[in-house]
């Protein structure tokens, strides 16, 4: 009774948070919005766009099958429900009626077919992500009109979060084949947004969709994205009126509170992260990770380069999420003493080497050199090889530079793929560092989203990954936001992606 | 007859100019580290996709038959396709092309207004306070690089007291107001090193001119000062301040690259940072190609304008 009464009271409060930012909000406005990541094309399944932080555009303009809310649960979207037989091999999804795309046409069973027939064309040139989904997909079959069966390669309860990604956003059907892809593609969907103009990674500019099967409730009347690089130009912006919305550094907290600018910082499921090379000598070895665990003071990390948007943590989730295990973060306590000592136990008497792959930005550079100096203190020597962020590729595919890389990992819908991108054999060409992760991961990827076995085999994935070391976190990285007081209403943190979802957010009506 | 023959002459000289341009650059991008084909691939593309990518995109060919390719589709008028947008790269720049003219020619145009009253007001002061502060304030344009003038406008007009937008780019057909409200402020921040240059070249050679004979002749007929430096003073001292003018367009075609990230505007500038970034290799060779055209261009006309300026090169 309790629960219900809380969740109850829960639905009540976002109830009012919702029409609350509906009545306040101006319809008529444009939320121009400036961003540090732009789209180099509109087409969802190319893999530019597989980026955890590319999504916010895509996510306007093209509806997903499933809804993945703000938590990342999975939740009705183009697909009213959905039912796995007993064997979890075939999934059948129900359509919601009474939803056109942009441009006039059905959705319905077709639809679906012709996008997920598009998809596996595809082939190796879509985006990961709808890769991973494809290769879970073996057929489509239209049961009716309004109903569709995808017979699954093999047993997977995953495919419900993989559908509120990228390959589950429908695209309208009309001319949509293998043969139009990327920058050819029409950007036509079901979206709250549909498209005014666009230019490749600069700027998209879309209005509201009138039809949108959700309704436009306070929805400003457009929406206009621009890919700023220049983080001083985008919080400029902001100050000046040119942006009523900017996601700014968080280095910038400070001056933009100064400039009388309210700071949102959003909480996301992404961190910063140490990828290593378990094939290597020196952290191939359990003991030389372990040291580097211990030899991190990660709460000096995030006070000195988080400024307030960080928190210090080993885990690939922000605490916020379910799969977050606070005890594993006192696993490897700052410790110089016992990283000292387990170099030695490794076989290193005299301190160990290792090359780190540094991509060559400010925030890179900042992080690695700081990083650095603590490993110094515990006998472990950094040798950075300098690089181009094109390059990180080269640390997992040939010729495999550097035995470690930082990269900003930005958070994926289903919180399985974040342990099997990270720590499975599946996207390390090294393999995994214990087979036990493996198998943890076959195990969660037979249960549904909603088995109340799933999280306890996440948790069981996040102790063994972390007690094995097998990625090195150092700190959660969050979205900061500058807007004028009043300007922004209902920007919630989305989870499931490094983007925020910004299909409900409103411009406020007092916003000048 | 004379002069159509020196354009011509002049055209076909370039040719070979543009060739070893568009070699050059596609050398230097070939050296630098990073894998176009790995780029437009994308994200976490597999081995396979990349190498179709490669395929696809020529990058496979030996060296010499990409440029080659390359310098035939050019010849044909085709700067090809951007290898992350997909668009014809004339598209692109032609796209982006107004922001970066309206930039270079705004700031030549405040360049111009402030240093030509400036350097021959201090030519005509020679000595005075008058002068020497011209000369401060002259040095101090010249050693001031853009992004640090750029900043401090920005703060102080745009962000301190709000009369002029602090970012952004908008078409003149859109809004013609907003159009030269966007502009002041990056013309402004370019502009102010053009005029100190300028101010420099034009109090010089105004000296060198006002000692002329010819100026003390045009004084003792009782002709106005106005007419003696206008007529007799500025049009003989045009050559050398032209021929400054002429490698300044040269110096703002680059300083725009800073400008725009700092203003946030979308020109040729910011479309070739992030054509490097991303190794987009037509991309690059296009804006090289097209920047390398108009300095060309500019060229051309400072050495044509001499002919007008003093009749004796005409002949």
């Amino acid at each position: 009774m309790i629960p219900r009464l809380a969740t109850s009271a829960l639905a009540l409060a976002l109830f009012a948070t919702t029409a609350h930012a509906a009545t306040d909000a101006n319809p008529d406005a444009t939320l121009t919005y400036f961003d540090a990541v732009g789209n180099q094309t509109l087409d969802p399944q190319e893999p530019q766009n597989n980026s955890s932080f590319a999504q916010g555009v895509l996510m306007a303009i093209y509806e997903p099958l499933v809804r993945l809310d703000e938590k990342g649960d999975p939740k009705p979207g183009l697909a009213l429900s959905w039912e796995y037989n007993a064997e979890l091999t075939e999934l059948t999804l129900k359509l919601r009626p009474g939803v056109t795309f942009h441009d006039g046409t059905k959705f319905d069973a077709a639809a679906v077919v012709k996008n997920f027939a598009r998809s596996h064309a595809l082939g190796g040139k879509a985006g990961a992500s709808t890769l991973e989904t494809m290769s879970q997909i073996a057929a489509v079959e239209t049961i009716d009109d309004m109903t569709v069966r995808l017979k699954l390669t093999g047993p997977t309860g995953q495919l419900p979060y993989l559908l509120g990604f990228q390959a589950g956003m429908m695209m309208s059907p009309v001319g949509l084949d293998e043969t139009v892809f990327g920058a050819t593609v029409k950007p036509i969907g079901a979206g709250p947004y549909k498209i005014r103009a666009y230019e490749s990674n600069i700027r998209t500019q879309m209005v509201r969709n009138e039809t949108f099967w959700e309704g436009t409730d306070g929805r400003p009347a457009g929406f206009d994205h621009n890919y700023v690089p220049d983080a001083r130009a985008r919080l400029n912006a902001v100050r000046s009126g040119q942006a009523n919305l900017a996601l700014i550094e968080p280095r910038q907290i400070a001056e933009a509170k100064t400039a009388g600018l309210a700071i949102q910082i959003n909480e996301k499921n992404s961190t910063w992260e140490i990828g290593m090379n378990t094939s290597r000598d020196n952290v191939g070895k359990l003991k030389i990770r372990q040291a580097i665990m211990h030899a991190i003071d990660r709460q000096a990390l995030s006070d000195a380069l988080g400024f307030g948007a960080s928190q210090p943590t080993s885990q690939l989730f922000a605490s916020s999420s379910p799969v977050y295990q606070k005890h594993l973060d006192g696993l490897y306590p700052y410790d110089i003493a016992k990283a000292k000592a387990l170099v030695r136990e490794a076989g290193y008497p005299n301190g160990v080497d290792i090359t780190w792959l540094l991509l060559n930005t400010t925030e890179y550079k900042q992080i690695g050199e700081a990083v650095q100096s603590m490993l110094a203190e515990a006998g472990i020597r950094i040798k950075f090889e300098i690089v181009d962020v094109s390059q990180y590729y080269t640390f997992r595919r040939p010729p495999r530079r550097g035995d470690v890389l930082m990269v900003r990992w930005g958070g994926r819908p289903d919180p399985l793929q974040t342990f099997q991108e990270t720590s499975g054999t599946i996207s390390l060409p090294w393999g995994a560092v214990t087979p036990e992760i493996d198998d943890l991961i076959a195990k969660a990827k037979g249960m549904k989203p909603d088995d109340p076995r799933r999280l306890p085999v996440l948790h069981e994935l996040g102790r063994v990954t972390t007690e094995q070391v097998s990625h090195i976190t150092l700190m959660t990285r969050s979205a900061v936001y500058a807007y004028r007081p009043g300007c922004i209403l209902n920007l919630p943190p989305y989870q499931p992606t490094g983007n925020d979802r910004m299909n409900d957010t409103r411009v406020g009506a007092k916003c000048k | 007859m004379n002069t159509l023959r020196y354009l011509g002459r002049r055209a076909i000289s370039t040719v070979p100019m543009l060739v070893l341009v568009g070699l050059i650059t596609f050398l230097l991008i070939h050296i630098t580290p990073g894998d176009p084909a790995a780029v437009a691939a994308g994200d976490n593309a597999s081995m396979e996709a990349i190498e179709a990518a490669r395929v696809r995109l020529g990058l496979d060919k030996p060296f010499l038959v990409q440029f080659w390719t390359w310098l035939v589709k050019v010849l044909h008028g085709d700067l090809g396709v951007s290898f992350t947008s997909g668009k014809p790269v004339t598209e692109l720049i032609f796209e982006r092309l107004p922001t970066t003219l309206s930039l270079t020619a705004g700031a030549i145009l405040i360049g111009l207004l402030i240093s030509v009253p400036l350097g021959v007001f201090a030519a005509i002061r020679r000595g005075s306070w008058a002068d020497r502060l011209t000369i401060f304030g002259t040095s101090l344009g010249i050693a001031a690089p853009e992004f640090f003038i750029g900043l401090l406008l920005v703060l102080l007009i745009a962000l301190e007291w709000n009369w002029l937008p602090a970012t952004g780019y908008i078409p003149f057909a859109e809004d013609p107001v907003e159009y030269f409200r966007r502009l002041t402020l990056p013309c402004i921040t370019l502009g102010l090193g053009v005029a100190a240059e300028m101010a420099r070249q034009v109090r010089g050679a105004m000296i060198d001119v006002l000692s002329r004979d010819y100026i003390q002749t045009a004084r003792a007929k009782g002709l106005s000062t106005f007419s003696i430096i206008v007529k007799h003073g500025l049009k003989n001292a045009a050559i050398p301040v032209v021929t400054v003018l002429g490698l300044q367009v040269r110096r703002l075609l680059g300083g725009t690259v800073i400008v725009e990230q700092i203003f946030a505007m979308n020109g040729v500038g910011q479309l070739a940072v992030r054509a490097v970034f991303l190794r987009d290799l037509p991309v690059l060779l296009g804006v090289a190609l097209v920047t390398a055209t108009v300095v060309l261009l500019i060229n051309l006309l400072v050495d044509m304008s001499y002919g007008y300026f003093d009749p004796k090169v005409r002949a």
